[in-house]
């Protein structure tokens, strides 16, 4: 619960969790998208074939 | 309802004798015929042009009344479960307006057949031969619709109590459905003309009527027109309920017509944003069906077509966009979202100024060599696919947010988690936006053709992302929120007139589509089986088109105030 | 009722300087106008092997469609036969391991290529196919729409032969008029 006591670390903590949910979950979505196409991708997203 | 009266029972003999004409074509061989430029007949005006009018007016005037209903429908299903009479009402008043909507529908539907029949006689006679029995069932479709369109509207009244009113509900389920399966059979006979099915080559039926009718586009066009209606639906209600809001002085009214142009404005974006996604699908379907017809419209002739569809559909975002920013003012929350409008405008021109930009430009010698080739060499880059691709999830996402800020404005979160939530959603924004720069850019422009299709999906799916998220996160947080006042009719004049913008831009903008539809066939009547060889056999420019366009634009306005005008008069009545 | 005739008049002066607005964009657009192909009574007997290439050139550019993918980067749909040497190219594709078809020579290629696209898709050309295999987006050009016959499939390999300096490696077409 946000209150006045909030400090900045927990804020940036959000921050960063929430932006690393973010990168992650469209990481991963790149990756399904392209092989659900039968085109698979390296791990740094290039095209693997 | 005097006009309808005397209309319907003309409708069924002039068919059937259209149907008999028809058969009078039975028993010639199965090839489709190859009539000579003589065996057309010639009226003295361009057979084409005459066609043209009638089947716009009809496909617009028919878009409307397959739209009203569904919506009519769900709001009244809104008024039943939240037990508010406003929604009720509104239903009614919706579906009142374009009563008069479904008489020129048919109207306009029985002039285009005899104009087809009697322009087009070998053409008509072959189709009628390959769909066989269809055009019965489309007949008694018809007839079911216009049953069950009385019967929903005539019995409002009667059927309003409890139980009795599901069954109301139920009747106009059938009307949106009966009005659903007349669209999907007349989308068989024009996707059957793109990309023929269930035939051989020189036009011999082999398959049954369902092969006929499943052709590759059929689907495709299915999905894109029934979002589409909505769409437009929304549109031209919208601006019925801007007209009456302009022309009350009282505030209640003035409530009442700003509360349903927000509606109708609301249900025309929200179906307008997945349609982009439906028209890639049809595209797509196109190029698998025929490279060539693929490339005719997109990288041929019609390209620039698609430069003036970036600039209907600027507009239409836009306006929906403007519509939304002076809404705001309905509500004093709105004061802490202002700052993000700029940057929503920003995104909006840039996004369109990069969708605007064409390709391939028309040179003389001189100005290539001044060029150095028929491409801008900075500019250049931005007139293909994935640019474009770019620009348009970005506007999208633009739009939403938008959306989203509005739908906030009146509410003071109240839950704990709100500050994750709040950097959760800022976060999907932010990454969602740059995936779909650097999958654009990188595999747009840095892999092969088959890698820089597929990463289409990716954009798509991003967008899409941001949409159901913000839906979901928001509709969780707004549980307890603190609503702050909000006024209906506290809203500029000026803000109406995107209201108007909206309709127009979508009318003309079908009325574009339809050009490019009929034109991608080139000189083929059905693509590769049955030539054209009318005098009108070429496609012809633009600026013809754009007149044409203009001409029915312009006839189907007159038409909707006459269909308002009525409207208004059974009020008084 | 004046009220309302106003905002009608306001309401109908906005509509109509938008759809004009939309109309000046057509008008200030490249106007092409489609052409629908002529039919064309050709002498196939006196045909000599310029005009053969020139009409090779001519179906190239028009009814085969050819040209409508085969453009340059970052357009092309396909390989830029015009500005590829076909006999040097061809030798490539032969010695590709992935060469499955028949061909022996530049002439028989093309006309395999055009005749049967999926015998051979070229590295980097493909489309994905349905079963997840690449295959090729290039329709058969004597199938409907272009319905090219086996004189004009000459006619355009004389053509993509003779641009580069290559010599035609196809048979003039003697007898029947079309």
């Amino acid at each position: 619960m946000l209150t006045k006591k909030t400090g900045i670390a927990t804020l940036v903590m959000i921050w960063v969790g929430a932006l690393a949910v973010s990168l992650l979950g469209f990481y991963l979505l790149n990756h399904g998208i392209m092989s659900m196409q039968g085109l698979p991708l390296n791990l740094d997203l290039t095209p693997a074939q | 309802m005097s006009i309808s009266l005397w209309v319907k029972p003309l409708v069924l003999p002039l068919l059937l004798l259209l149907l008999g004409m028809t058969g009078l074509a039975w028993g010639v061989d199965g090839a489709a015929p190859q009539p000579l430029r003589g065996d057309y007949p010639d009226i003295g005006i361009s057979s084409r042009a005459v066609v043209w009018v009638l089947a716009q007016l009809h496909l617009f005037f028919g878009a409307l009344i397959l739209a009203v209903p569904l919506f009519v429908l769900v709001i009244e299903f809104l008024g039943i479960i939240t037990g508010d009479q406003r929604y009720d009402d509104m239903a009614r008043e919706f579906l009142k307006i374009s009563l008069v909507g479904f008489t020129l529908t048919a109207i306009f539907g029985i002039i285009l057949t005899i104009a087809l029949f009697g322009l087009y006689p070998q053409l008509m006679s072959y189709l009628a031969r390959v769909f066989d029995g269809q055009w019965l069932v489309y007949l008694g479709v018809f007839l079911l619709e216009n049953i069950f369109l009385y019967a929903y509207y005539y019995s409002w009244d009667r059927l309003r109590e409890g139980r009795q009113k599901w069954g109301h509900l139920g009747l106009g389920v059938m009307l949106n459905l009966s009005g659903v399966a007349i669209m999907v059979l007349a989308n068989a006979w024009v996707t059957f003309m793109m990309a023929p099915s269930g035939i051989t080559t020189d036009g011999t039926v082999v398959g049954d009527i369902w092969d006929v009718m499943h052709g590759p586009l059929w689907h495709p066009m299915n999905l894109h027109r029934f979002i589409a209606n909505i769409a437009y639906g929304g549109a031209v209600v919208g601006a019925y309920a801007a007209f009456k809001f302009l022309s009350s002085r009282d505030l209640a009214a003035r409530a009442h017509y700003d509360w349903m142009g927000y509606t109708s404005n609301f249900i025309a974006i929200l179906a307008f944003l997945p349609l982009p996604f439906a028209g890639y699908w049809l595209m797509a379907e196109i190029y698998a069906y025929s490279q060539q017809m693929g490339i005719t419209a997109m990288g041929g002739i019609l390209a620039w077509l698609f430069i003036i569809q970036a600039v209907l559909i600027g507009t239409i975002l836009l306006a929906g966009n403007f519509y939304l920013w002076s809404g705001m003012s309905r509500s004093e929350g709105a004061v802490r979202y202002q700052w993000l409008i700029k940057y929503i405008a920003l995104v909006l021109v840039a996004g369109f100024l990069v969708w605007v930009t064409p390709h391939t430009l028309i040179l003389t010698a001189a100005e290539r060599a001044a060029l150095g080739g028929s491409h801008h060499p900075v500019l250049g880059p931005l007139g293909i696919m994935p640019a474009k691709n770019i620009a348009v999830n970005l506007m999208l996402i633009a739009t939403f947010l938008s959306f989203q800020l509005y739908r906030r404005a009146d509410k003071v979160v109240a839950v704990p988690w709100a500050a994750a939530g709040n950097a959760l959603m800022t976060a999907i924004y932010l990454v969602a936006i740059a995936n779909i720069i650097f999958v654009g850019v990188y595999y747009g422009y840095f892999t092969n053709t088959v890698y820089k299709v597929g990463s289409s999906v990716i954009q798509v799916v991003s967008t899409l992302v941001v949409i159901v998220s913000g839906i979901i996160i928001d509709s969780l947080m707004f549980k307890n929120a603190k609503k702050l006042p909000s006024h209906w009719g506290q809203v500029s004049n000026r803000s109406q007139y995107a209201l108007f913008a909206l309709p127009v831009a979508y009318t003309w903008l079908m009325g574009l589509m339809g050009y490019v539809r009929s034109s991608v066939k080139t000189h083929w009547h059905i693509y590769g089986v049955m030539k054209d060889n009318s005098p009108d056999n070429y496609i012809p420019t633009i600026g013809y088109a754009g007149n044409m366009i203009t001409l029915v634009t312009v006839l189907f306005l007159l038409g909707l105030l006459f269909m308002f005008w009525i409207a208004d008069r059974r009020v008084k009545a | 009722m004046s009220e309302s005739r106003q905002v009608l008049a306001k309401v109908l002066g906005f509509s109509l300087g938008l759809i004009f607005l939309f109309t000046l964009v057509t008008w200030l657009s490249p106007q092409m106008e489609g052409e629908a192909p002529q039919e064309q009574i050709i002498k196939l007997d006196t045909l000599t092997q310029e005009e053969f290439v020139t009409l090779g050139e001519s179906l190239f550019n028009g009814r085969g469609a050819c040209a409508l993918c085969h453009q340059p980067p970052p357009v092309g749909r396909a390989p830029d036969l015009r500005k590829l040497n076909m006999v040097t190219v061809t030798a490539e594709r032969l010695a590709d391991a992935n060469y499955q078809g028949e061909a022996t020579d530049a002439a028989s290629y093309l006309r395999e290529s055009m005749l049967e696209p999926g015998r051979y898709v070229a590295p980097g050309w493909g489309m994905m196919g349905s079963e997840g295999v690449i295959i090729s987006p290039m329709p058969a050009v004597d199938k409907p729409p272009m319905s090219l016959t086996p004189v004009e499939v000459d006619a355009v390999i004389a053509y993509l032969l003779v641009k580069d300096g290559n010599p035609v490696t196809v048979p003039l077409p003697g007898g029947e008029a079309r």
